[in-house]
């Protein structure tokens, strides 16, 4: 068994992340299995890929919904907050204020799938080698491709720093929630 | 055919509903895991275990129940899990389609299993 803190941060960070209705049982039997004497790098590598699996589950099942409202969110925060000079100094500092705020938003009214959407939408604008065709995609679409070029213009160019922020902000939100209570009852997969 | 195709079992779903006849009534992610680890000597995730079972679940092999939570589990309850006369049925079909094309594998006749 690993130390209990270990198990605690762990068990923490299960309950906000895993959706669905098996969260309680994957918990306590990655929470069983520990208990008769796994290390700490099995109960660090099983939280991990929980949370990875159900994260993907999550968007596979919402393929259209999830990233339209994260973009929505995520952008419109972004262009918001871009428009609004809260720090002295360089741009770089507001605009990586907007990039936690953005993320933070994002976190709080999605959860950890809707933040990994929204991290993807921006990898996307900012890596030169898919920013054209998602530019050109969202011309499709007047309101979006309007929004997104604004917001892009508020967020930081460097990759690095963009998804940090975002993920900063994102995180935060994640923590403060209080996690889903698991439907009683019988069990419905 | 092609409608056949789909109802076929994935690898780790036709391990997972072995492992569920095997348990019995003892049948949730600790010991399936466990299971199919003793089986295969390989590690598996027990995420992986209940999408697997989901899986299961949505193609009515299995059914499942919620058990009571325990302090060594940080009071989660289990949910534990049971063969259906289908998944009984799945089983045995693709024992016999297994059997019949390992059978026909040229390079493995003779050969030990």
């Amino acid at each position: 068994m690993t130390d209990p803190r270990s198990r605690r941060v762990a068990a923490w960070l299960l309950d906000r992340c895993l959706s669905g209705p098996e969260r309680d049982a994957v918990i306590g039997d990655i929470l069983e299995r520990d208990a008769r004497g796994r290390s700490a790098s099995w109960l660090w590598l099983e939280t991990l890929t929980a949370v990875g699996m159900s994260t993907a589950r999550e968007i596979r099942a919402h393929v259209i919904l999830l990233p339209a409202a994260a973009f929505f969110v995520g952008f419109g925060a972004a262009a918001v907050l871009g428009t609004v000079k809260l720090l002295p100094g360089p741009a770089l500092l507001d605009q990586m204020l907007a990039a936690v705020g953005a993320g933070w938003i994002v976190g709080r009214l999605g959860r950890l799938p809707t933040l990994v959407t929204f991290a993807g939408i921006v990898l996307l604008t900012n890596l030169p080698s898919t920013r054209e065709a998602v530019f050109a995609f969202l011309d499709h679409f007047r309101g979006a491709w309007l929004l997104a070029t604004s917001a892009v213009k508020s967020l930081p160019s460097s990759i690095v720093v963009g998804q940090t922020c975002i993920a900063v902000g994102g995180f935060c939100a994640i923590c403060q929630r209080a996690p889903t209570p698991s439907p009683p009852g019988a069990a419905s997969f | 055919m092609y409608e056949m195709a789909k109802g076929f079992l994935g690898g780790l779903e036709l391990l997972v509903l072995l492992a569920v006849i095997q348990l019995g009534d003892e049948s949730y992610g600790v010991p399936i895991a466990e299971a199919i680890e003793k089986g295969c000597t390989r590690p598996v995730a027990l995420s992986s275990v209940y999408v697997a079972l989901g899986s299961l679940a949505r193609k009515g092999l299995v059914v499942s129940r919620r058990g009571e939570p325990t302090a060594e589990r940080g009071g989660r309850a289990k949910i534990h899990f049971q063969v259906t006369p289908a998944g009984l049925r799945e089983a045995r079909r693709t024992h016999r389609t297994l059997k019949t094309l390992w059978e026909g594998v040229a390079a493995f006749q003779g050969a030990r299993a």
